[in-house]
């Protein structure tokens, strides 16, 4: 029993082997591969430069630091252990972008105001790396204040390099200066269109998703509706839209001086509305479905209407469920937004497909990079408001 | 799947359906006509330099090429994931698919253009990754799903590790295996259209022509079919 014990102490743990493919795998990022693209101007290739030759003894820190999340995975490090890797992870994302930017600005002094300084696959994927070591040191972070200061401090650091000014060397930031105010207005449009598509179909998935749970015969065609909108593949729904619509603008004024016609916004957000209210939909309705049976029957009991229950009872007991759809609708409706650019709906898809038209990396990376940080900023915080709510009605009910 | 609720076949409709797309695809004059009679000012009815045939063709390649691609490494990576070793990796690729929803799949795409140029390549590759995910997801789930009673009781029959994954495991997980199948293939057909953003072809380009072009009728002739596709795919597997 002893020595079975002891050498389960030695036994890597899952976290452990994960947390070790992680650093290796930023260990061999940092040693080969492009991690920057130097080029003379916008057009022209230029030197693709691993980490070392960027940095010289810059990158043997960074390896260093890989080297130690490796060794804080070790058998019988433990939950020090995982603190330690998600520290260091973090750290070595703010020094990697440091070194980056250093490089980048140095480059640009040296070579003239045209030439650019790009971020390689390697960068990017030693940012991935240190998510895997953080990701990896998660799970034995115990508290709520643990696992903030393993997975934050990194990101809130390079945010706040970025909003300072810090990183505006890099290519993709000089592309940011060139094209501020297109980028600003795409932006919004891209806002606009998560948060309109995501609250009416909130407003008609309640609704809809009430009443295919109240009335069983609405069941089937709700859903059978919704299914066929979740199948349709996106460029050819708002395809099929266009005809539509475009009657619609021309034959009711009041739309049209809403700015519905064939092309535009107003195809795009109706596909946009029609994908978010399947997940909304179907989560009011199975939350509804799986109450507890006792709950309703404690406020029947009390005398209630059906109505009162709905409100005072059920969809309060619902909401988290709720919450859980609406923030799948959020997160795909902020990625599917960026077909509107295709027929003139704006959006950052614009600056995604100018980038494609010139074969622009950063151009691209441009109006990827903010569509995806806004899906996890929403993916967060409603991940957030759904624990709040729970743990709130956990502590309520028992 | 949940993705199922309220669905049932209906096979005179997917026939009509079946139907409706050969005639589309072979009979392209009567298709062009049809269109004529839906949108009657206009004159441009067909896209010209491509048949509906080939287009569709091409479509089908695209994802069909990619799905047979997705299937092979789905179930590798989904049986890698439910070994003891890989089983440590499982929350983490959960993780990474769910960020893989928050990147548009014509993001991955375009950032692939600048590497591989314009043509099939880049929509292959992105059209695998997004069509993995189910299918890895699903077979970890399927086989997850068998009871272990049941592994159990073949493990008292005698059968060793391989006979009680080949001969109970795999088999009572088949359904939701299959049902990942079709997810992907969905998900693989739908996003074939967009192949034609970056010159990979397909029923994509008709719409991207008309939408460029203001011409309604071509947008149709690419969305049509393609619609029909996805839907006739989700309803007969």
């Amino acid at each position: 029993m002893a020595s079975s014990s002891n050498t389960g102490t030695l036994r890597l743990s899952g976290d452990q082997i994960v947390g070790m493919a992680g650093a290796l795998l930023g260990a061999l990022v940092t040693a080969v591969g492009t991690y920057l693209e130097l080029r003379p101007n916008r057009i022209l290739g230029g030197d693709s430069v691993t980490a070392i030759a960027a940095f010289g003894p810059g990158a043997w820190a960074l390896l260093g630091l890989w080297a130690l999340m490796f060794a804080a995975c070790l058998p019988g490090t433990g939950r020090t252990g995982a603190m330690v890797r998600g520290l260091v992870a973090n750290t070595t994302m703010v020094v990697s972008v440091l070194l980056v930017a250093r490089r980048a600005t140095a480059f640009v002094a040296q070579s003239g105001d045209v030439a650019r300084a790009s971020l390689g696959i390697s960068f990017w994927l030693s940012l991935g790396a240190a998510y895997i070591v953080i990701f990896s040191a998660l799970p034995r972070a115990k508290s709520r204040n643990a696992r903030a200061l393993v997975s934050l401090p990194g990101i809130v650091m390079i945010a706040g390099l970025l909003f300072t000014g810090q990183l505006n060397s890099l290519s993709i930031l000089v592309e940011y200066a060139v094209n501020a105010d297109s980028f600003n207005k795409a932006l919004v449009q891209q806002l606009s269109y998560t948060l309109g598509a995501t609250g009416i179909a909130l407003v008609i998935g309640l609704l809809a998703g009430v009443g295919a749970a109240k009335n069983p015969r609405l069941e089937g065609p709700v859903f059978a509706t919704l299914n066929i909108a979740q199948v349709l593949p996106s460029l050819s729904f708002i395809g099929l839209l266009i005809v539509p619509m475009g009657w619609l603008g021309l034959n009711f004024p009041a739309l049209k001086a809403l700015g519905v016609s064939g092309i535009g916004w107003a195809p795009v957000f109706v596909v946009l509305l029609s994908y978010a209210l399947y997940p909304i939909t179907r989560n009011v309705y199975t939350s509804l479905k799986t109450l507890d049976e006792s709950i309703t029957d404690a406020a029947r009991g009390m005398g209630m209407k059906p109505i009162q229950r709905l409100f005072t009872v059920e969809l309060p007991l619902a909401f988290p469920v709720i919450i859980a759809g609406v923030r799948i609708a959020a997160v795909q409706t902020t990625a599917a937004a960026i077909l509107a650019a295709l027929v003139g709906g704006g959006g950052l898809g614009q600056i995604v497909f100018f980038g494609v038209q010139q074969t622009a990396t950063d151009l691209i990376l441009l109006g990827v990079i903010p569509i995806v940080a806004l899906s996890l900023t929403i993916d967060a915080s409603l991940r957030f408001v759904e624990t709040l709510v729970r743990t709130a009605q956990e502590g309520g009910l028992t | 799947m949940g993705e199922s609720l309220g669905i049932r076949r209906n096979w005179p409709i997917v026939s009509l359906m079946i139907a409706a797309l050969v005639w589309m695809t072979l009979d392209q004059a009567g298709f062009g006509r049809l269109l004529g009679f839906l949108l009657p000012d206009e004159t441009t009815l067909l896209y010209e330099r491509e048949t509906l045939a080939t287009l569709m063709g091409q479509h089908l390649v695209l994802a069909g090429v990619s799905g047979a691609l997705a299937l092979v490494i789905g179930v590798a990576l989904g049986l890698m994931l439910i070994t003891p070793a890989g089983a440590s990796f499982r929350d983490l690729v959960v993780s990474i698919a769910n960020f893989g929803q928050t990147f548009p799949s014509i993001a991955v795409m375009a950032l692939l253009v600048p590497i591989m140029g314009y043509g099939w390549k880049p929509v292959v590759v992105a059209l695998v990754i997004y069509s993995v995910l189910p299918v890895m997801l699903n077979v970890v789930a399927g086989i997850e799903n068998v009871p272990p009673a049941m592994v159990d009781a073949a493990q008292g029959t005698g059968m060793n590790a391989r006979q009680r994954f080949l001969a109970v495991q795999l088999p009572l997980a088949m359904p939701i295996i299959l049902g990942g199948v079709k997810n992907m293939l969905v998900i693989a057909v739908g996003a074939a259209t967009l192949g034609a953003i970056v010159g990979a072809g397909g029923l994509g380009v008709p719409i991207m022509a008309g939408a460029n072009q203001f011409k309604p009728a071509l947008v149709l002739e690419g969305a049509i079919p393609s619609a029909f596709l996805a839907l006739i795919i989700d309803r007969t597997l």
